[in-house]
């Protein structure tokens, strides 16, 4: 199930929140675990099948290395460690990775072994990231393992995160799983938050989704053509995900957790490195703690350190999707990086704030065209008309502008933290604690109706004989 | 009232409203009757007895949202809503298609969307048939609207190159008669529908011309066909993509057809003007009762005219009736109902000529 959906918006939202809020605090647990099942299994329902194996094999994964630490027995842990990342990894592996592998082999010795065509279940990335943070955890012995296996349960499958993040690791929400209050100020915070991400997503990524999808599919465009396109698809993928996030951390307010923030308005960085530290900041921080640290970070020289980073890079690039495509993009990042680590950063900190901003965003600007393109020799066309490889501007520049500069340019500003800065203020200012929540159930209850009446109204399909 | 908001903890107020509120809209979704049918979209809604039962492919679910979209209540008056905001702020595209000056519509057909490889292809079969059955072939390709009045079309809008297919499909056809009508239909709005994407029967009528010329008539001896108006509320189907009180309905015309005229659809006799479809919102299946795969018009009062073989889509339908004077019998297939050896029913059905009649993006 999608949060941009009827049935989620007007069924299972509301309904599950219903009964939470009725119910008893012990049930609570089982209850949003059974609401996370039907909300995964919802457009596979066999796929429920995986969160119930990812759920019952790192339960015991992490009662048996606490079992075994009781017991005095390391290298066994050991072993414990390796069969939860084998066991984890190799299902996003074969899930994820094999028709690429596959399709890889074919293309490099000129084989046709033929590609299974597994269909990949919606958020495993996310989740299993999740269930690794978990159980390496336990093994290093950061938190306790948790002996509940609904609460356990809950925590992997939890649906507001499950199929597009943040990365919740189990220590940052470990007590509230046992025990979280629920307060009228926080639940409405979420609600709040929640309308916000929901416009995000339904009312600006879509619909600048629409302009990329439409001048991507061209042949030849112009520069200024190609520009409007990849805007409005660096604005797409930003809301998209920035809003799904949004959506996620409030809807856990509604149900009493604090997640950890995942974007912090990244497109106002003023270098990749910093960019970085703002923009997917879950998913940052799990390859930082679990892979780049473990590897020696930047602790044995820089020969190594440049080793560990174009390892973290080459496989967030991975992660990100099975496609050459992808890892070009995490290289992409890790040129940029070690190059600002070696000398651009300092250069940069002295430069006028301008300078860092225009190299952040045209860096970030071009990696989404790689990133959007699954065919490098797309990516490499559509770069080109960018530098005006078939002319600077043409008629349908005009028309492109002109169609849809407002929402590029609202698109642009709420990407950046001015309008919330200005709001905040100003409402704020408000003396009276009601005209505060007034300002702000308006503008969450009109993007509420604005985004459902979109959801509805891309329905409206007319079926017509056209060609006929 | 009064001392009871104040009592009322506005953030629990918000809770209550954010959760009864889609609750309400779900109730009115279940409890209104369900519609049948969407007329501006011209297809079947969703109803509640539509949902398929099967869980686990999937099917409920994707019938349950469905269901949802289409039956929420005021669902076309909503997109009307919408659609009427987004005309007032000047919007050039929505939902599908161009609004150009006067609001007048257009099908939004940029070069990624048309299939100009299969209309090469379709082309060159046209040829060989040409070839085959030695039955002299003409190609009359009707531009798009949006091609034939650029100028009415939002400055810059991107549509397919024209020129460029033209001359890719003239050159697949060298044993065709190339009938080029852009010249004939270019910047003349009056031509073409201001809702619909078909053309007028003044747009057909210089067609017609053109065809005469084609087959050796004088310029100046030509009998203009007799145009009558036969609805004054035709919304076409881009209004459908478009739907909003702001854009007016306009008139649907016909050519006056007089003699001893029998017309055999698929192996039943219909007549050539479906008087019934007026009182629908698909007005254009006025002509001969919309798309058939092999209909028939047989013209007993003329004795020495021969056969023709119409091979179409849609357009040719208000076409059709021009051509009725001229020939004993008139044959026209659709190929996309009609799946047979053209060329051998060509041959089979004596056929004089052969016409193609179809908007140039328009691939058999």
């Amino acid at each position: 199930m999608v949060f941009s959906s009827a049935v989620f918006l007007l069924i299972f939202l509301p309904v599950v929140l219903l009964l939470y809020y009725a119910a008893p605090a012990w049930v609570r647990n089982p209850l949003l675990l059974a609401a996370s099942l039907l909300f995964y299994g919802w457009g596979e329902p066999v796929y429920i099948l995986i969160m119930l194996f990812s759920t019952v094999f790192d339960y015991s994964n992490g009662l048996m290395l606490e079992w075994l630490d009781r017991k005095g027995r390391p290298q066994a842990r050991r072993w414990v460690l390796v069969l939860s990342l084998v066991g984890n990894l190799g299902m996003l592996g074969f899930f994820k990775y094999t028709d690429f592998l596959i399709s890889s082999v074919n293309a490099l010795t000129g084989q046709a072994f033929d590609l299974p065509g597994i269909a990949l279940p919606i958020g495993i990335s996310f989740y299993t990231f999740q269930t690794l943070s978990y159980t390496i955890d336990v093994y290093r012995r950061e938190i306790r393992a948790q002996r509940n296996i609904l609460s356990f349960g809950m925590y992997i499958c939890m649906f507001p995160q499950l199929i597009a993040g943040p990365i919740v690791k189990y220590r940052d929400i470990q007590k509230q799983i046992d025990h979280r209050k629920l307060d009228t100020d926080s639940i409405c915070r979420g609600v709040f938050r929640f309308t916000i991400g929901l416009g995000k997503k339904v009312l600006l990524a879509n619909n600048c989704g629409m302009i990329w999808d439409e001048i991507a599919a061209q042949q030849g465009v112009t520069a200024v053509t190609a520009w409007i396109g990849a805007i409005a698809y660096m604005l797409q993928i930003y809301f998209d995900f920035s809003g799904y996030s949004d959506m996620a951390i409030g809807i856990g307010k509604m149900l009493g957790f604090d997640f950890l923030e995942n974007f912090d308005y990244p497109y106002e960085s003023r270098s990749v490195t910093e960019f970085w530290r703002r923009w997917h900041i879950s998913l940052g921080s799990w390859f930082r703690e679990y892979l780049y640290i473990p590897l020696g970070g930047n602790r044995k020289g820089l020969p190594r350190q440049l080793l560990n980073l174009l390892i973290v890079w080459g496989l967030t690039g991975l992660w990100h999707g099975a496609g050459w495509n992808f890892v070009v993009w995490g290289l992409y990042f890790f040129v940029l990086l070690a190059a600002e680590k070696l000398f651009l950063l300092e250069k940069l900190q002295k430069a006028p704030a301008a300078a860092g901003h225009i190299y952040t965003l045209l860096a970030v600007l071009v990696s989404w065209v790689i990133f959007a393109c699954d065919d490098m020799g797309d990516a490499g066309r559509f770069l080109l008309s960018m530098t005006g490889a078939n002319g600077f501007a043409d008629a349908a520049s005009v028309y492109y502008l002109r169609e849809n500069l407002l929402l590029l340019a609202a698109g642009a500003v709420l990407s950046v933290s001015l309008v919330r800065r200005f709001l905040s203020r100003r409402v704020n200012a408000l003396p009276d604690r009601r005209a505060r929540f007034g300002v702000k159930t308006a503008i969450g209850g009109a993007l509420y109706l604005l985004s459902l009446l979109s959801v509805i109204g891309s329905s409206y399909n007319p079926f017509l004989y056209f060609r006929f | 009232m009064k001392h009871f908001m104040k009592q009322l903890n506005p953030e629990l107020f918000c809770i209550a409203v954010f959760i009864a509120f889609p609750l309400i809209l779900l109730a009115a979704v279940l409890l209104k009757p369900d519609n049948a049918v969407s007329v501006n979209e011209n297809r079947m809604l969703t109803t509640v007895r539509d949902i398929p039962t099967d869980v686990l492919d999937g099917q409920f679910q994707e019938g349950l949202e469905n269901y949802l979209s289409d039956q929420f209540p005021f669902r076309e008056r909503l997109k009307s809503a919408e659609t009427g905001v987004r005309l007032r702020f000047g919007q050039a595209s929505i939902g599908g298609a161009y609004v150009g000056r006067d609001r007048r519509l257009f099908q939004k057909l940029p070069g990624s969307d048309v299939d100009s490889g299969k209309c090469v292809r379709y082309a060159a079969r046209v040829n060989r048939m040409a070839e085959q059955t030695g039955i002299p072939t003409y190609v009359m390709y009707v531009p798009s609207a949006g091609i034939a009045l650029r100028e009415e079309m939002p400055f810059g809008a991107p549509m397919y190159d024209y020129d460029a297919l033209y001359a890719a499909l003239a050159k697949e056809l060298p044993s065709a008669h190339m009938i080029d009508l852009l010249p004939a239909l270019y910047g003349h709005s009056e031509y073409y529908f201001a809702t619909d994407h078909h053309w007028t029967a003044e747009g057909a009528a210089q067609a017609y011309y053109e065809w005469r010329a084609a087959h050796g008539a004088e310029p100046d001896n030509q009998d203009s066909p007799t145009i009558i108006t036969v609805s004054e509320s035709f919304r076409g189907t881009l209004w459908s993509r478009v739907p909003s009180g702001l854009i007016p309905a306009e008139r649907l015309k016909a050519f006056e057809v007089s003699g001893d005229i029998t017309v055999e659809a698929d192996g039943k006799e219909i007549s050539l003007y479906d008087e019934t479809a007026l009182a629908t919102k698909d007005k254009y299946h006025f002509f001969e009762g919309g798309n058939h795969g092999i209909l028939t018009v047989t013209n007993h009062d003329v004795k020495d005219g021969g056969t023709l073989l119409i091979l179409k889509d849609s357009f040719a339908n208000s076409f059709l009736p021009c051509l009725v004077g001229d020939y004993a019998r008139i044959i026209m297939i659709d190929e996309r109902y009609a799946f047979m050896d053209i060329g051998q029913f060509a041959l089979d059905s004596g056929a004089d000529e052969i016409a193609v009649i179809r908007e140039i993006i328009s691939a058999g």
